[in-house]
């Protein structure tokens, strides 16, 4: 059988009656298919073919008028052959066949690399080149230099924050004054000359999206939000998705942020990234917490690869939006949750923001994540698909990660595959797109998040 | 338990059924929603057009119905998208609407905002729902959430242990699914924002290194791919059956809409023999070491699913 995305029927019968149809043959001047028995194909038909075409990712629509001759049936369902001598039947029809057949040899005996070399030019023996260091590949990523005018008014009116998703950072942060702390920041991203680093940062991000074992014990993060406080800096925490083999030591940490907060009388904002977390908080710590959606239950489609992928400018187009901008859902999120923020990232195109505050993650973007950690997997088995629970947990994160072929942009840190969206230190304009004067927050990722680089 | 698997085309129920399905999973997409939004944004996770992992037509799926009362075998429509465009939401109404028509009123839902859409619609009441396994973390809080919503049937994502499952089992919602057959994923596919097309390779199966901060490459060990079929290769839960079976696991669920049809039929006649084996043994080691004997005499695929499970011997 033809596969039905790339060949799509419309059977039209005497009564105007429509169904869609499969094409189980298909030759240059006919083509198969079947119906139940109770349908009845009546001697003169109408027929829509859509064929799939894989130049212009679009369909090429052919009518015809059609006589279906009884090939074969048995109890349940009746095969109809059409002999189709429409000219623009058979161009239709052999251009899809030579298309699926070229399709079908690449499949069978070319590598996956040669595969998408053919389809899209995809550069598949760059593959074999990697960044021999982390430091290596990441200031390759940082541009040397900028146009400072462009960047000038971006960095006056931005609304900043920064991550602190190491230990080093975060000791440095408790430490030292706030302007060593920033040179200290900048220049350990390597960022020590980019305009970003004399805007001023407003928020400070501790925690860790992705892992329970990457988060600071709560004395650590007492003294962090004390500092945040002193220095004028609001602080957000950051919550992974609550595993049940965490569970002791996430509501331990929940409890203890929800009593700190009830004695000194704050409220903090908490980034959720699944929905058990978020009834917990709704239920029992809504009077000190507030919360936007995480990375993990914030979805939409992120890939370093785009560029390569097949599609037409309007196909691309529907990237634009995911689930967030739907309106009933956001009102829900308001009603039940007191959610109108949800956290996103600069991913290689621009996208449609709802309207009031969101956050900015910048420059990763997640391409993926795993449930069961992917580098202690390699790291403890020697395989990354000897997954197991990490019940005791070396921290292998400080000291290894996954390197991907240079020209990917693509960087593993602990359970994570992460993304670098090339253009936001590069282009102004770009990342005004994004940050929109200081409407919304952009929060500067730890850019090595391993041990010190 | 009952056996749970992937459809990619009506010809191969028949098969499925003899080997010992009791249900089925499959994915419909009318040619609209082709036509118009293509893969960018599709309805279901199989995310390409050159394959026949999705049942086709309308008039496939109205045969589909016929033969799936004929063998007795429920089918659930794959409806699991990990999330949709605001627009889509009233056509997803219609489409379940179209479904229920044809006869087919089990959908397996992961978009939360699709489950909030549904849950307040006149459908709800005529449709069930299991919770796919990509809609995020699983947990006693979500799991209350999703009884609390009405959600039938949560299936449990690959990355579970058994005793998480456990701790999540909810006394309102009586059916759990686990995987345990085939494609365990290194990720976990509700965290999964990459893409899954005809021309490029899953991101999963990109070619990677693992370095340290001395810059030196850490050799891994490199898999031989089994000659001819293996059970499980690409991944296999069945030394936990025992396990599955006291926390409560119901269905068990065969991965594999577009695999050779042969491979999936051997697969369900594997773990339906594995069942067998189960249910006359009286203690997990003397299942696993029958199993193990009957299945795998020349050793498995150590890609388990809940290593956790595995008997020593």
């Amino acid at each position: 059988m033809i596969p039905y995305a790339i060949l799509q029927g419309e059977l039209y019968t005497e009564k105007n009656m429509k169904i869609e149809i499969s094409i189980q043959d298909l030759s240059f001047d006919s083509f198969t298919f079947r119906l139940l028995n109770s349908r009845a194909v009546s001697e003169n038909c109408h027929v829509i073919l859509y064929f799939f075409s894989y130049e212009t990712t679009e369909y090429q629509k052919v009518e015809l008028g059609i006589t279906p001759v009884l090939e074969e049936k048995d109890e349940t369902v009746s095969v109809y052959r059409v002999i189709a001598g429409d000219p623009a039947f058979k161009e239709a029809a052999l251009r899809l066949m030579k298309e699926y057949r070229r399709y079908y040899d690449l499949k069978l005996h070319a590598e996956d690399g040669e595969l998408s070399e053919e389809m899209t030019g995809y550069p598949a023996s760059k593959e074999k080149t990697y960044a021999s260091s982390v430091r290596e590949w990441l200031q390759r990523r940082i541009p040397k230099r900028v146009n400072q005018e462009n960047w000038q008014k971006i960095v006056s009116t931005v609304t900043l924050g920064i991550e602190l998703s190491t230990e080093e950072s975060r000791k440095a942060f408790l430490q030292m004054s706030l302007e060593d702390f920033r040179s200290y920041y900048f220049a350990k991203q390597g960022l020590q000359d980019h305009p970003l680093s004399n805007a001023e940062i407003q928020y400070v991000y501790l925690g860790d999206g992705y892992c329970m074992h990457r988060m600071p014990a709560f004395c650590e993060l007492e003294q962090l939000l004390e500092k945040a406080g002193q220095e004028g800096m609001q602080a957000v925490i950051v919550l992974p998705a609550l595993k049940e083999r965490d569970r002791i030591s996430f509501c331990t940490l929940l409890e203890q942020l929800a009593s700190y907060a009830r004695r000194n009388h704050r409220k903090f904002e908490v980034v959720v990234n699944d929905w058990g977390t978020a009834e917990m908080i709704r239920q029992n710590y809504a009077d000190v917490m507030t919360m936007s959606l995480g990375i993990l239950i914030n979805k939409r489609r992120k890939d370093s690869r785009m560029q390569w992928r097949l599609g037409s400018e309007k196909q691309m187009n529907m990237l634009k939006e995911n689930s967030s901008n739907e309106e009933e859902f956001r009102k829900y999120l308001k009603e039940r949750y007191q959610i109108s923020s949800a956290v996103y990232e600069t991913c290689g195109y621009t996208y449609i923001l709802p309207e009031n505050e969101q956050v900015i993650y910048f420059p990763y973007y997640q391409m993926n994540t795993a449930g069961h950690c992917t580098l202690y997997a390699a790291c403890h088995n020697g395989d990354r698909s000897m997954q197991m629970a990490e019940t005791d947990c070396s921290k292998y994160c400080r000291e290894y990660m996954f390197m991907y072929p240079e020209f990917l942009n693509m960087i593993g840190f602990g359970s994570s595959v992460f993304a670098w969206d090339n253009d936001i230190f590069a282009d102004a304009e770009y990342f005004e797109q994004f940050s929109k004067a200081g409407k919304h927050r952009m929060v500067l990722m730890e850019l090595y998040r391993g041990g010190s680089v | 338990m009952k056996i749970l698997a992937g459809l990619g085309s009506i010809d191969d129920l028949h098969a499925y059924a003899e080997a010992g399905a009791d249900e089925v999973f499959a994915g419909y997409i009318p040619g609209w929603w082709i036509r118009k939004y293509g893969m960018y944004s599709p309805l279901n996770r199989r995310e390409v057009l050159y394959y026949n992992v999705q049942i086709g037509s309308q008039s496939e799926m109205e045969i589909l119905h016929l033969l799936a009362e004929q063998l007795h075998i429920k089918v659930t429509i794959t409806l699991n998208a990990l999330y949709y465009l605001p627009e889509q939401y009233p056509l997803l109404y219609t489409y379940v609407k179209e479904c229920i028509a044809l006869g087919f009123n089990s959908f397996i839902i992961a978009d939360p905002v699709l489950l909030v859409y549904l849950a307040g619609s006149d459908v709800w009441n005529c449709i069930t729902v299991s919770l796919s396994g990509e809609f995020g973390e699983m947990n006693q809080e979500t799991i209350q959430m999703l009884a609390e919503t009405g959600v039938d049937r949560i299936i449990f994502h690959r990355k579970m242990t058994i005793s998480e499952m456990k701790q999540c089992i909810h006394p309102s919602i009586h059916e759990y699914e686990a995987f345990v057959l085939n494609e365990n994923c290194h990720f976990h596919g509700g965290y999964c924002s990459s893409l899954h097309c005809d021309e490029l390779t899953h991101s999963c199966h990109l070619p990677y290194r693992l370095m340290n901060m001395q810059k030196e490459e850490i050799q891994l060990k490199q898999k031989t791919p089994a000659e001819g079929y293996l059970t499980g290769e690409s991944g296999c839960g069945l030394c936990a059956l025992w396990d599955l079976r006291e926390t409560g696991i119901t269905h068990l669920k065969v991965v594999g809409r577009g695999n050779y049809a042969e491979c999936m039929t051997a697969d369900i006649h594997a773990l339906k023999l594995a069942l067998k084996i189960l249910e006359d043994s009286s203690t997990k080691e003397e299942y696993i070491i029958r199993m193990k004997q009957e299945l795998f005499p020349e050793g498995c695929s150590r890609a388990c699913y809940y290593p956790e499970s595995e008997h020593p011997v």
